[in-house]
């Protein structure tokens, strides 16, 4: 589903500017579930995880709210869309403004809404 | 009317009626491409391969393999799956240089992430009384799975990507279920 949402045509050339994205299948991928543990660690959150790492492979910030909170999944509800938009700004570097990624936030918005209950 | 004259008139009126005759070559629609080009990309993401389905205007063969108790999870696992139905099926095995496919469904196609064609089959080779073979066209489908990749060298190679690009990695952890 987000990868659906991160290929859209306004989202995707943002997307690939400020990003390597990296899909790591936990069933299938060699080493796959061994990494996804490593990386998570004892924080909750079960398929899709995603966290966003530096160039030196350093945590940046995860798809857990706030840090520890609950893993947003794949993101939908209004909160969970907020929070996916912080992991973009908190990641984006200089890579792009807070302008692009207000357009990533607000394109989410408008694909995630009519999926809501 | 001089002899000449009407042979030639009556060889244009001649090629004119075959012309119409000729069956129109079926053309992709920019529907087909979008759906296609999608399914491509993901099959690259998920290093899966893409399973077409060329089937009649009233078939659902796609739904039929969900329930398939010896296929549905290989496919899910290992194949992107598309169906195709009536005329797009045809612009898209005349396009695939399959045309056997026009007049003979379901028929079924698998292609590579590049889209470079691995297999196509008949319904003389998965099916007998109208009905999918699944063991038979599982053994078919086997050899055809992608290997496995290794996470950690995907992971190694975002990492330095990133470091090399100044961008930073979006690890996303998900399966096919």
């Amino acid at each position: 589903m987000l990868e659906e949402f991160l290929g859209r045509e306004k989202v995707a050339p943002l997307f690939a500017k400020g990003w390597v994205d990296v899909m790591i299948d936990v069933d299938r991928d060699t080493h796959g579930k061994e990494i996804n543990e490593r990386l998570k660690g004892d924080r909750s959150g079960g398929l899709p995880w995603m966290v966003i790492l530096d160039g030196h492979g350093k945590e940046i910030v995860s798809s857990n709210e706030n840090g520890t909170g609950g893993n947003i999944g794949g993101p939908r509800s209004a909160p969970e869309c907020a929070w996916f938009a912080t992991m973009l700004d908190r990641s984006r570097g200089d890579k792009l403004t807070a302008g692009e990624v207000q357009v990533i936030a607000e394109d989410l918005e408008a694909w995630s809404k009519p999926k809501r209950k | 009317m001089r002899t000449d004259l009407w042979i030639s008139t009556l060889s244009l009126v001649l090629a004119g009626g075959l012309a119409a005759q000729a069956p129109e070559r079926p053309k992709a629609e920019p529907a087909i491409d979008a759906a296609w080009t999608k399914a491509l990309a993901k099959a690259k993401v998920h290093n899966q391969r893409v399973l077409a389905l060329l089937v009649d205007d009233d078939a659902d063969l796609a739904a039929s393999l969900k329930k398939d108790g010896v296929l549905s999870h290989p496919l899910l696992y290992e194949f992107e799956t598309v169906q195709w139905k009536g005329k797009q099926a045809d612009a898209l095995a005349v396009q695939w240089g399959f045309a056997d496919a026009v007049q003979r469904k379901p028929a079924l196609a698998v292609f590579d992430a590049q889209g470079k064609a691995l297999a196509k089959w008949l319904p003389a080779d998965f099916t007998a009384d109208g009905k999918v073979l699944s063991q038979p066209l599982l053994d078919k489908l086997t050899p055809l799975f992608c290997a496995p990749v290794d996470a950690e060298k995907k992971l190694a190679d975002g990492i330095a990507e990133a470091a090399k690009s100044g961008r930073a990695v979006f690890v996303r952890f998900d399966a096919p279920w």
